[in-house]
């Protein structure tokens, strides 16, 4: 049944707030670096998000530690062991960026 | 209204009518009848309108009143009938007010009921599942730990587009850091927003977020990001936003979500208050 956009849609719907609520910002630009070898990686790897996933857990793990983000274990943010191993040379990327 | 309405239905009580008020005197058994008659009629007139009522009331009294002559004259029963009249009325007027308590019960009830009616749909659909409404009981969390315990694995890539908007009036630049990102349902990806305040003066802002197509927003999960919060930004500082989201694996064994490869997530901001 497709009554869900009908009978006026989303008028019954109300934006839903995220799960864990709100990132804290960073104004001190404290995870700045890894943000940006997040960044890189996507225009290299053409947006691929799992290609990028080790960027992004390294982005999180920053936050955790600098007190941005609640401390959560990993996986359960859905990061599995295998993506640390993935691209060892983590260099190969802060490279490109400083050239 | 109903009165006449009433009256022209029978011919006798016409003709009582008539009669109550005119004739002073009256066969005593054309009395007896028509007073029953026409205490039943003046109390349905009670309940439709008052001054028809207050109009025969006035005949009653006469009627009564020369009643209680004749009764007077012929049993002594004078008390009794006084009695039986005052009951009579006051009766009448016992369920006239009981059923305008009834009535105005009835609206508050109706009234109560089209309030009522929004929220306890809304909990049918979710404990139904009704209409495509998706149970919002899981969290994120406990989804991705039951996936991965099962095992899913999806196939399908998505493209999420983003987009960045800003009230009017509202001196901010306010741009997603990619266009957009390639994922597949099931696993968790991150996407930054850059917003730069140009003005003079720290300005508060407060965003609110958009998924369109509309039937895909049910399964695109947000873990965390940066909205409905006011966050304040220091004149001509600029900052990242991040944004950490998740689409359902669900989403590809859909069949209503077959043709959908593109996602577009959509943020606005508004400006809540300028500090001068």
């Amino acid at each position: 049944m497709s009554a869900g956009g009908a009978f006026g849609g989303n008028r019954g719907a109300r934006p839903v707030p995220p799960e864990k609520g709100v990132f804290p910002l960073d104004h001190m630009h404290l995870c700045d670096l890894e943000k940006k070898d997040y960044i890189n990686c996507l225009k290299f790897e053409g947006h691929k998000s799992e290609k990028c996933r080790h960027f992004s857990k390294k982005y999180l793990e920053c936050r955790m530690e600098k007190n941005l983000m609640a401390k959560q274990d990993m996986s359960e943010l859905g990061f599995r062991k295998g993506d640390e191993l993935q691209f060892p040379s983590d260099e190969e990327y802060s490279d490109r960026i400083v050239k | 209204m109903s009165f006449s309405r009433l009256c022209r239905g029978t011919h006798f009580l016409s003709s009582s009518k008539v009669s109550i008020c005119q004739a002073p005197f009256l066969s005593r058994h054309l009395d007896a009848v028509g007073s029953r008659y026409s205490s039943y009629i003046g109390e349905s007139n009670s309940i439709v309108s008052g001054t028809p009522f207050g109009f025969n009331r006035r005949c009653f009294v006469s009627k009564h009143g020369y009643n209680l002559r004749i009764y007077s004259a012929k049993k002594s029963h004078p008390i009794n009938v006084g009695r039986q009249y005052s009951t009579q009325a006051s009766s009448t007027e016992r369920k006239s007010n009981k059923m305008l308590f009834y009535l105005t019960g009835l609206v508050f009830a109706m009234v109560g009921c089209s309030y009522a009616a929004v929220p306890l749909y809304r909990r049918f659909c979710q404990a139904t599942g009704y209409g495509g409404t998706v149970q919002r009981r899981e969290s994120v969390e406990e989804k991705i730990a039951r996936h991965t315990q099962d095992g899913t694995v999806t196939s399908r890539e998505i493209v999420v587009q983003f987009n960045a908007d800003v009230a009017d009036g509202m001196p901010w630049k306010f741009v997603p850091t990619q266009r957009e990102v390639r994922v597949k349902p099931g696993e968790s990806a991150l996407a930054f927003y850059t917003a730069e305040n140009r003005s003079a003066t720290p300005i508060t802002g407060v965003s609110t977020y958009n998924v369109t197509p509309m039937k895909a927003a049910v399964y695109f999960n947000k873990i965390q990001c940066f909205c409905f919060e006011e966050q304040r930004l220091l004149p001509g500082e600029q900052i990242d936003m991040p944004v950490f989201f998740y689409i359902d694996p669900e989403f590809e064994t859909d069949p209503k979500m077959d043709g959908i490869n593109n996602l577009i997530l959509s943020y606005t901001f508004f400006k809540v208050s300028e500090d001068k």
